[in-house]
């Protein structure tokens, strides 16, 4: 018996942070993706060399990227499940001998790190552009990059707070499309309609967007993405649990 | 009827009939006859589970018979062998020899054939398998 | 000997109008090798998931291990999925790394051992790998372990010769290097006809026959000819 209840999560963790292909997708070769990244850095230089020297850039909508990420999180999240189904390893998947709770946990702190990883990619390459564009670019001085810095934080920390969320959303959503209860997922959709256009008539977002916050109200968003995301957790736990269409 | 090979024994497996008796029926004879000698060493069961493509359990059990036959021994770490007394093998055919007789001395008596006439049959017999060898 | 390592009382399980599992009693004793046969749609992988928890029973009562079935359980069955495939990013080397890490009871000595065994290259990911290589590389997955019950659901669809003997051959080993119960579904009775020592047909969810192999040679003949009668 030994052993048996503490098989490490460590180790479940680790395998769900490897990148899942589509089973039988052929894979793009490595110098295929050194083209693409050597095309798309170049594109990125002219354009961006182009638009310093014939127009004063208001670097800061650059940031605006920020606000896609949690949503690629989101599909992230529902491909997490699905590739289970898809790729024909869920059996290995539900037969593991870890309760559903931590096989869920386990993908939820996978993507979370990914959304993590997405970020400072972006958070990189956007100082890096700024950094360019100030260089080469006569009207802008080294105070206004500070400031294209600065303005960068509020989405950043956005992002952090809506990762909780939305990586739960979408395991979630992953799940239920596998279970009996399927037909709640267009319940769901109403429910999610309603409550975002109750939320955006309040301007809270467009009040983020242009850099005025309250400090309360993004604590108290973190907090109840935190919530929320452990509620679609437990959730999701349960219907993998009770509720599988296998 | 599957003929299989396990080293130079060959074996007849027949999955419309029990195999455990088959093994145990087919190993007898190879030590009875012979063509297993005094003392050598009889195939292991995992060598005959994989060639023969049976339960090793199966033939687990078939061994544990033979030993209860004294035919064959378990030497700690080397394997199973045949046994080295030519006695037991004797006595072995023996104990087979009077049960087959009697069963078959039973059957022709409640037939009510006697003693002088299942002789004949016998003769008969051994005859006729004489002249199937000689052609 | 006859302790029973499963025991299914009464249990059904029915997908909308469809039962899968209808009022099926059943019991396997541990340490044999038991046959699961019967046409598609018998209820031979409903009864499998059933055993490692992923699918419940609507009424009846199942215990496997003593306990109700569940990820407790599962840590000491070795369970092959029907019509499984394998995480296409790991190597044959990793993808034991992973079950040593993983699975309660996986033993990568051995896994390494029957890899060889098999003729399974260990540095090839699971993408590139044939059918038969990912199936040889799942079957190690399940017997490189030493727990109590190993479940293979159809470990033959799609494999070719060569894979075959050398799955069975690894099995045989299994069998007879631990006391493990093996429970097998599968169409290709004939590859494992001299394997099981208990036999269950199922039909439409339920039992249509069930009993010791040998025995059942003595009545019917082979269970590949018993089979082929069962199915008209």
């Amino acid at each position: 018996m030994q052993g048996i209840n503490n098989q490490s999560f460590d180790a479940l963790l680790r395998h769900e942070t490897r990148r899942v292909r589509k089973n039988g997708k052929p894979r793009m070769s490595r110098q295929w993706w050194m083209i693409y990244a050597i095309f798309f850095l170049a594109a990125a230089l002219i354009l961006t060399t182009y638009f310093s020297l014939s127009y004063h850039i208001e670097m800061k909508y650059i940031w605006s990227v920020c606000w896609g990420i949690p949503w690629v999180v989101f599909g992230f999240s529902i491909g997490k499940i699905r590739r289970e189904w898809g790729n024909g390893t869920v059996g290995w998947w539900l037969a593991l001998p870890y309760s559903r709770w931590r096989l869920i946990a386990a993908k939820f702190l996978a993507m979370m790190v990914r959304g993590l990883c997405l970020a400072l990619i972006a958070f990189t390459l956007i100082i890096l552009f700024g950094a360019y564009a100030t260089l080469i670019s006569s009207s802008l001085s080294l105070h206004d990059f500070q400031i294209f810095i600065l303005s960068g934080w509020l989405p950043m920390l956005l992002d952090l707070a809506a990762f909780p969320l939305l990586a739960g959303l979408g395991l979630f959503l992953g799940v239920l499309r596998q279970s009996t209860w399927r037909p709640a997922g267009i319940l769901f959709w109403v429910f999610w309609g309603i409550l975002w256009s109750l939320f955006s008539s309040t301007g809270w977002f467009q009040g983020v967007y242009n850099g005025r916050y309250d400090p309360l109200a993004l604590s108290a968003a973190v907090i109840i993405s935190w919530i929320a995301a452990l509620l679609l957790l437990l959730l999701s736990s349960w219907l993998l649990d009770k509720k599988l269409d296998l | 009827m599957d003929e299989r090979q396990v080293g130079s024994l060959s074996f007849s497996i027949d999955f419309s009939q029990p195999l455990y008796e088959q093994i145990l029926t087919q190993m007898r004879s190879l030590i009875a006859r012979g063509t297993i000698g005094l003392g050598e060493k009889i195939p292991s069961v995992r060598e005959m589970a994989h060639e023969l493509k049976i339960n090793p359990n199966t033939v687990m059990h078939a061994y544990q018979e033979l030993e209860r036959d004294g035919l064959t021994e378990k030497r700690r770490g080397q394997g199973t062998f045949a046994t080295t007394s030519m006695m037991k093998i004797k006595q072995f055919k023996e104990r087979f020899a009077l049960e087959y007789a009697q069963d078959f001395l039973e059957n022709m008596h409640s037939l009510g054939f006697n003693l002088n006439e299942i002789h004949t049959y016998l003769t008969r017999l051994s005859q006729e398998k004489g002249h199937r060898k000689n052609d | 000997m006859t302790e029973p390592i499963i025991i299914a009382e009464q249990i059904s399980k029915s997908y909308g109008r469809k039962q899968a599992i209808d009022h099926l009693s059943l019991t396997i004793e541990k340490g044999s090798v038991t046959g699961i046969l019967g046409g598609n749609g018998a209820g031979k992988s409903t009864f499998f998931r059933m055993i490692t928890g992923l699918v419940r029973p609507d009424s009846g009562r199942l215990t496997v291990l003593g306990e109700e079935p569940g990820w407790r359980t599962n840590s000491q069955i070795a369970y092959l999925p029907d019509r499984a495939r394998w995480y296409g990013n790991y190597t044959a080397e990793q993808t034991f790394d992973w079950g040593s890490n993983i699975l309660p009871g996986f033993e990568k000595s051995e896994a390494l051992r029957l890899a060889e065994l098999m003729n399974l290259p260990l540095d090839l990911k699971t993408e590139g790998m044939s059918k038969g290589q990912e199936a040889r590389l799942m079957l190690i997955l399940c017997i490189a372990r030493s727990v109590p019950l190993i479940v293979l659901d159809e470990p033959f669809s799609g494999i070719d010769g060569s894979s075959r003997e050398r799955i069975i051959e690894a099995l045989i080993d299994a069998i007879s290097e631990k006391e493990q119960t093996l429970l097998i579904s599968t169409h290709e009775i004939y590859e494992v006809e001299g394997l099981m020592d208990d036999v269950v047909f199922l039909k439409d969810g339920a039992v249509q026959l069930t009993g010791n192999a040998e025995k059942l040679r003595t009545e019917y003949g082979s269970i590949y000819d018993l089979s082929k009668k069962m199915g008209d």
